[in-house]
């Protein structure tokens, strides 16, 4: 047994009571410690507070903190989302191109049946697909 | 009410109410910790710093470590921080002292003036820090002997004990 027990006891006591608000008369014992304990209660028990104005002050400024970052944030966002949808609109129009002028010859389709001109064309949307499919893929694994 | 680490992990979410909640619970805990080290004049622009460094660095609080442990090492941080600045502004030679000599050597009230509370500050820095942190834990956060032991994993007698030797070590150092 700690050959201190009963100052300890007193001790642990005499701040839970200083603590709470009261201003006990220390024991004989542990008059020496109770004069730290009113020290430290004074320099940082329960009434050191800051003050209500810096509070509410520093709580506003967190706030705009916050919504500075996520607003930043979203906009990020938004504007990725833009791009991609204007890359697919450009891709989709190229391709709109592409098949209105073949149609606009008569040929398109003959492609399929071989010849170099056709065939090119059926390239070229698969390469544009790749593109694109490439491009969200991309973006998919930065997410 | 939910717990700490349940707030931090909403706000991690994006939970603006979570993150002023934990604003809320320990502003208080927070500012007075840093007025057992730091003058009180620049308390409250160290507990700026301090809440402006956790929404910065929230992202980074993995939850295998409690809140507040996370959170007060910000503020030993930011203590040291401000000492550091301090130093460099009042003596840049001085950077080789320790933490607890330059502390009295920007804080030269504690010996001009024998002012209580410098004094008190410059005593409590060179503690040893399970001395510091049981005399925070019940004085700045406010928490029972009881809620320290088992915060500590330890026995209400082993708490008790650890505190009557803190308090004797700052007795020992005034001279008292």
């Amino acid at each position: 047994m700690d050959e201190h027990t009963g100052i300890t006891e007193e001790l642990a006591a005499y701040t839970d009571e200083v603590l709470a608000g009261a201003d006990p008369a220390p024991p004989p014992s542990i008059e020496g410690e109770a004069r730290i304990v009113r020290a430290l209660n004074r320099l940082i028990g329960p009434a050191t507070r800051p003050d209500a104005a810096f509070r509410q002050r520093l709580r506003r400024q967190l706030v705009v903190q916050w919504e500075k970052e996520h607003t930043a944030e979203v906009s990020r966002s938004a504007r990725g989302r833009w791009r991609m949808w204007a890359l697919v609109a450009g891709v989709a129009a190229v391709m709109l191109v592409i098949v209105v002028s073949t149609s606009a010859r008569g040929d398109f389709g003959a492609d399929v049946r071989g010849t170099a001109l056709g065939a090119g064309v059926w390239v070229t949307f698969l390469a544009l697909g790749a593109l694109v499919g490439g491009v969200l893929w991309w973006r998919g694994r930065r997410r | 009410m939910s717990t700490d680490e349940a707030l931090a992990r909403r706000a991690q979410q994006g939970d603006r109410e979570a993150f002023l909640a934990l604003y809320d619970r320990y502003v208080d805990r927070v500012y007075r910790r840093i007025c057992s080290r730091v003058p009180p004049q620049y308390a409250e622009d160290v507990t700026q710093e301090v809440f402006l460094a956790v929404f910065r660095s929230l992202q980074h609080f993995e939850h295998h470590a409690r809140f507040s442990t996370w959170l007060y090492t910000i503020v030993n941080r930011q203590i040291a921080d401000f000492y550091r600045r301090r130093t460099r502004h009042s003596d840049p030679t001085a950077i080789s002292l320790t933490e607890v000599e330059s502390e009295l050597l920007v804080m030269p009230e504690a010996h001009e003036r024998n002012d209580e509370r410098a004094l008190l500050q410059g005593i409590f820095a060179a503690l040893p820090e399970h001395y510091q942190e049981i005399i925070l834990m019940r004085f700045a956060d406010g928490l029972t002997f009881n809620e320290i032991a088992g915060a500590r994993g330890q026995s209400l007698e082993a708490v008790k004990s650890l505190y009557r030797r803190a308090i004797q070590a700052i007795r020992d150092a005034i001279g008292d």
